[in-house]
């Protein structure tokens, strides 16, 4: 046998050994963040090279905390929003149909339209990707469409932190649909309907840079966010849905996000309608986050 | 005069493009071996350029009684097509919207057989080629495959991650990482079913054959190439071993086996033949009495179904297996859901008389009842059992090389076996869209080669179709 063909005999199954299990850097035994325990369910993940918090992460530039202002930065709280129609070209081309599907009159739906994964298949990956999906609602999903966020009252450290696999440059806004819900303790329900919760929304943007990455922090304060609010279509009319979430997002005309790779998410609760009447009750606050979405971009 | 008139009978001969046509089927073949996924349409148009060019060179060689013989083959083999585009299953599966799609499936299955039968008497057409580019065309797919699958995973992730679970579009998968793998599907790479992906690296392992009868030191390149084919075949097989692939594998490595002994051991024929023939017959009971029990409006069935049901081993092989619960509905609603000509149209997944939803066994020879109806699996079983008897014929006297002989066998006989239990009608595993067996590659191929054979199989074979003798067209013009 020739050198070159023994060559080509060794190489083609070493190439295959080189195998780099992409697929299987999350695996689970089953449904993840699927506890019957409210607070087993918190996603409280972040890459270490991002986490402002630990030492040893890679920031090597932060920016001064940036307050957004509702008016300069196009700010709104949900997609009924006149600063909405502002920060989106398209925004009267979508339906903004309370559900994933498409709808039926030939229009868009605004969810599926601006989802990061149908504009990069990396998006679809983990279980982050319950955040770029599209899904803007629960639609009888419960665990599968949301992303249940901690608040830093209830101890240091919470929220997430997320790398993407590729970079942005082309960002114009910044969209993200959530509710909030609260337990008592031992996961008691506390039946009380739909409450408002206050909150201060502490956002990171993550862009590379030769040695490692900027953080440019930002922050909002929302108040009156949904909380407990039912997804039943029935109980305040389908035409009154997007009541029951908050559709925040603010556009990125005065924030650099050139080379924008990473995106964490903490938050503070500053009240509750509930705890404001009830201060002595126990009890356990969540954001549910359906979607995230940086419409438009292109990733590189 | 008469003189320039044969010189111009002769330019209209469009045989003299033999060659041609015969390079333009290898191109065919090496395309449909590739696989692109629901493709089909592609496929059936492809199929009638290919024919109609096959028929104009080879029109005057055309025995009218060898064409007749075939017509044994191709006509029920039309008739299984036609009830199965006409069938509500077709459009269900195939997102059909009207009969100008499901059209290409008759159209497609039909003309490829046609097509292996036509090019057979090009005499430029070698199957030793053809069969070098099938292999060679399945052999990129199926190492595309496992570097993709490679890529997302790791060797025997088959076995390590065996009860794991990816989230996926926000979603827990809906398999376990190790029932899935990665193919080229179409233009994308996709997820797909584990049992789907073993069907090609299954088929590209058929190919060991040819190193039993090439010799290394007669001709070092073929043998170098169908041992590259084989050691990708195996190592893919190995890399994706599992509890269902590994059973396949050994029907795989015992029916490999059984070819090379029917080949190597002429004198155990019979002993062979009885095997075979024993195998057949166990089969055919088995379906009959599958049947028998689906029949609950039989009443004396109950006690037989009681009597097995409370047998842990019977239980376990007639009715509480994989592939048994819905074997038997199909039988249970040959005559009354699916009629004699298969699901009707707009009743696929909805709207069923006695409200059972879709029934797919995974089985193509009894899904066959249910997309097709009792007369299309039938007509299909007619067509096998004809290309078959003129294939074992083929084998026994056709004067083609042993290594191209029993790479056929592998080939064909290791689709039909090995597709009974890999051929998953819903290969992505994200998508519901289906990949039913009468749209897939293998089949096309398997068809085109049965064609082939069918006239090989003819003690008199003629090789008629060739190059135009230029010398001889030369001297006319200058007499």
């Amino acid at each position: 046998m020739k050198l070159s063909q023994l060559k080509l005999l060794i190489i083609a199954p070493a190439l295959v050994l080189t195998a780099c299990g992409y697929g299987l850097k999350e695996v689970y035994s089953g449904v993840p963040y699927n506890s019957t325990v409210f607070t087993e369910n918190y996603f409280n993940v972040w890459k270490d090279s991002i986490n402002p918090n630990k030492e040893g992460n890679k920031i090597t530039v932060k920016k001064d905390t940036y307050e957004l202002d509702e008016e300069k930065d196009n700010v709104f709280t949900s997609l009924k929003d006149v600063s909405f129609k502002n920060c989106d070209d398209n925004f009267t081309s979508y339906a903004y149909t309370y559900d994933k599907d498409e709808p039926t009159d030939g229009t868009v739906a605004y969810g599926p339209a601006v989802s990061m994964s149908k504009l990069d298949n990396s998006f679809n990956y983990g279980v982050s990707s319950k955040l770029f999906d599209g899904q803007m609602f629960c639609n009888g999903d419960y665990q599968n469409s949301r992303t249940q966020v901690e608040p830093t009252n209830q101890g240091s450290d919470k929220g997430f932190g997320l790398l993407f696999s590729k970079e942005c440059n082309d960002a114009t806004y910044f969209m993200m649909n959530f509710k909030c819900s609260l337990v008592g303790q031992d996961d008691q329900n506390l039946e009380i309907g739909m409450v408002y919760s206050d909150l201060t929304l502490h956002l990171g943007f993550y862009l590379r840079n030769d040695t490692g990455y900027t953080y440019i922090p930002l922050t909002y304060k929302v108040n009156d966010v949904p909380t407990n609010s039912g997804d039943d279509i029935f109980s305040e009319g389908h035409a009154g849905r997007w009541k029951m979430y908050t559709c925040f997002g603010f556009k990125l005309d005065n924030i650099d996000t050139s080379r924008l790779i990473g995106f964490s998410l903490q938050y503070e609760k500053t009240g509750d309608t509930y705890s404001a009447l009830h201060p002595d009750v126990k009890t356990y606050h969540a954001m549910m986050l359906y979607e995230v979405s940086f419409p438009h971009t292109t990733w590189h | 005069m008469e003189n320039n008139q044969e010189v111009k009978k002769k330019r209209l001969d469009l045989s003299s493009y033999g060659t041609v046509v015969a390079f333009l089927c290898l191109e065919v073949l090496a395309f449909v071996s590739f696989y692109l996924g629901h493709s089909y349409l592609l496929y059936g148009i492809l199929s009638v350029v290919l024919a109609i060019l096959l028929v104009l060179v080879t029109l005057r060689q055309i025995n009218k009684d060898g064409i007749t013989s075939f017509a044994f083959f191709l006509f029920p083999l039309f008739i299984f097509g036609l009830l199965t585009a006409l069938s509500g299953f077709s459009f269900a599966s195939l997102g059909g919207i009207s009969i100008a799609e499901t059209v290409f499936i008759p159209i497609g299955l039909t003309l490829f057989a046609l097509s292996g039968y036509l090019s057979s008497h090009i005499k430029t057409f070698k199957i030793q080629t053809a069969l070098m580019v099938i292999y060679g065309a399945l052999a990129l797919f199926v190492f595309i495959n496992l570097v993709a699958t490679m890529v997302y995973y790791v060797p025997f992730y088959t076995l390590i991650y065996r009860n794991s679970y990816i989230v996926y579009h926000g979603k827990p998968s809906p398999l376990p990482i190790g029932s899935m793998a990665y193919m080229l599907y179409g233009f994308q790479i996709k997820e797909v079913t584990l049992t789907y992906w073993t069907l090609f690296p299954s088929l590209l392992f058929t190919s060991v054959i040819a190193l039993f009868f090439i010799k290394y030191k007669e001709n070092k390149r073929d043998f170098l190439i169908y041992l590259g084919f084989s050691i990708l075949g195996f190592v893919s097989l190995l890399f994706t071993i599992s509890k269902i692939t590994l059973i396949t594998d050994v029907v795989l490595i015992l029916g490999i086996t059984i070819i090379l002994l029917c080949a190597k051991l002429n004198k155990s024929r019979r002993v062979i033949d009885g095997v075979m023939i024993g195998l057949g017959i166990i089969f055919v009971l088995f379906v009959i009495f599958e049947f028998v029990i689906a029949q609950k409006s039989w009443g004396w069935t109950n006690g037989l179904r009681n009597t097995i049901s409370q047998s842990a081993l019977l239980n376990r092989l007639f009715i509480a297996n994989r592939f048994s619960n819905n074997v038997l509905v199909i039988f249970q609603d040959l005559f009354s859901t699916f009629k004699l000509f298969g699901c009707p149209v707009g009743d696929y997944g909805f709207n069923y008389p006695n409200g059972v939803p879709q029934v797919i066994s995974n089985l193509w020879i009894f899904d066959n009842l249910m997309s097709s109806g009792l007369f299309g699996a039938i007509f299909f079983i007619i067509a096998l059992f004809f290309a078959l008897r003129r294939f074992f014929k083929y084998i026994a006297k056709s004067q083609d090389l042993d290594a191209n002989k029993y790479l056929i066998a592998g080939f064909v006989l290791g689709f039909f076996v090995l597709s009974l239990v890999l051929l998953d009608v819903y290969p992505l595993v994200n998508s519901i869209n289906m990949s039913p067996f009468f749209i897939s590659s293998p089949l096309l191929i398997s068809l085109f080669l049965l064609g082939y054979t069918y006239h090989k199989s003819s003690e008199k074979v003629e090789e008629v179709v060739s190059e135009p003798k230029e010398e001889k067209v030369d001297e006319i013009i200058a007499a």
